[in-house]
């Protein structure tokens, strides 16, 4: 009899803690569909690896280590980075850059709103977290989920679990924190500004070259970021030679669908109670809140400084958009400035800026990583 | 109130300096380079590898 009831004896309310935290990570996947591809499987990994005396994961029976099933997958797909980069080539399948390069100048506001990642790195080092673990922290900044993975396994793997559920929870409240920090620095005015859309059409050559060359430029300024730019590229690469279809279609549905079942399970081999609950934990997902708005301030500021300058005036809402967040930021700065003026239509220009956040937030992961090498 | 690392500050300023920096500097290569190739292969006058 004892034996049946042993695991609910020996449960700690630690353990409890975190199979209610994932349960609310479920819900969160289910009711309000945030990031559900990635919460779902991690909420119930949580729920799994606090169950006591869980073949999931390793442990030790009888003085011998028996190896769990999700730590061998951790060891085989996150340990040595394969299933975010994997998870690049399908996003670079997706992405269209044709947005972007309609506009270029939009490349820069992919750049300025990576302030949060450097801003939030500091908050961390003065709340005592040593550099490269602050710089893990940052990198939730990039709001770019594969990245925080890269980034936090190579330079704190312990504080995987909570950077992880922070990067993904605050990608999903973007349509929540992004308004709330826009017109914190815009006025009415700034928010109203029209922009005029000059559609240009970009050749076929144009967007087969444009993901050699973002390889070839990433990688001399910033070679550690090569596996995540150069992935990512190859699945843009697939997409826009035309004669890789079925190929890219594969890296867009199955590849990406697959390692999302396994990389969210995964990954709650690091929500253990006696990982996850902790102090540090709660200032991760606090300092995510930070690099978030920090992001978008960063954005919406470095285009009002812009405007100082032009003659034809930007929507320092562009700016926001910066962010890799795709497509969600873009469709938050398109609501917001149609709520101001129902005749402003600023989309493609908040697509453009997404579309660079998302090639920014890759460089600003390698740069972190090429610090430390 | 904190008890600050400031040489661990410093590098992280440090950081923040050579990531904006190099952020930057990578998407300005990427903004001229996408205006060279604009420029250079128009999708009019037949220039297309898809024509």
């Amino acid at each position: 009899m004892e034996s049946f009831v042993g695991g609910l004896l020996t449960v700690t309310s630690g353990q409890i803690v975190m199979m209610l935290i994932g349960a609310l990570l479920i819900y969160l996947g289910i009711k309000k569909q945030y990031e559900p591809t990635l919460l779902i499987p991690m909420g119930l990994g949580a729920v799994l690896v606090n169950i006591p005396g869980s073949g999931l994961i390793s442990q030790e029976i009888n003085g011998q280590t028996q190896e769990g099933i999700l730590d061998v997958l951790f060891d085989f797909g996150i340990s040595n980075e394969l299933f975010p980069l994997l998870i690049f080539i399908g996003i670079g399948a997706m992405i269209d850059f044709g947005p972007l390069l309609k506009n270029p100048f939009m490349f820069l506001f992919g750049a300025a709103a990576q302030f949060g990642i450097f801003f939030t790195i500091l908050v961390a080092i003065i709340f005592r977290f040593n550099l490269q673990e602050a710089a893990s922290i940052g990198i939730i900044g990039a709001a770019d989920g594969p990245t925080s993975i890269f980034v936090a396994n190579q330079l704190a793997p312990h504080l995987l679990g909570p950077i992880t559920v922070a990067a993904y929870s605050y990608m999903a409240l973007v349509p929540i924190i992004q308004p709330i920090a826009i017109k914190a620095v815009t006025t009415e005015k700034e928010r109203k500004i029209k922009m005029h859309y000059q559609a240009e059409s970009i050749s076929k050559t144009t967007k087969i070259l444009f993901p050699i060359i973002v390889v070839l430029v990433a990688g001399f300024v910033a070679p550690a970021s090569l596996p995540l730019v150069g992935f990512l590229m190859f699945g843009n690469l697939m997409r826009e030679c035309g004669v890789l279809n079925r190929l890219s279609q594969s890296a867009q549905n199955e590849l990406v669908n697959l390692v999302s079942i396994l990389l969210g399970l995964t990954i709650s081999v690091k929500m253990t109670a006696d990982q996850f609950l902790n102090v540090e934990t709660l200032l991760i997902i606090a300092f995510g809140l930070v690099a978030f708005v920090m992001d978008t301030i960063g954005g919406v500021l470095f285009a009002k400084l812009l405007n100082l300058f032009r003659k034809e005036k930007i929507n320092p809402m562009i700016g926001a958009a910066g962010i890799s967040a795709f497509p969600m930021s873009a469709r938050v700065i398109q609501r917001m400035a149609h709520e101001e003026d129902n005749q402003n239509f600023v989309l493609m220009y908040a697509i453009g800026a997404n579309v660079s956040g998302q090639i920014a937030s890759v460089v600003a992961g390698g740069l972190v990583l090429n610090y430390f090498m | 109130m904190f008890d600050v690392d400031y040489t661990a500050l410093e590098k992280g300023l440090e950081l923040m300096g050579v990531g904006m920096l190099g952020i930057f500097t990578v998407l300005f290569l990427l903004y001229l380079t996408s205006i060279f190739l604009i420029k250079s292969f128009p999708q009019k006058e037949g220039k297309d590898i898809s024509e």
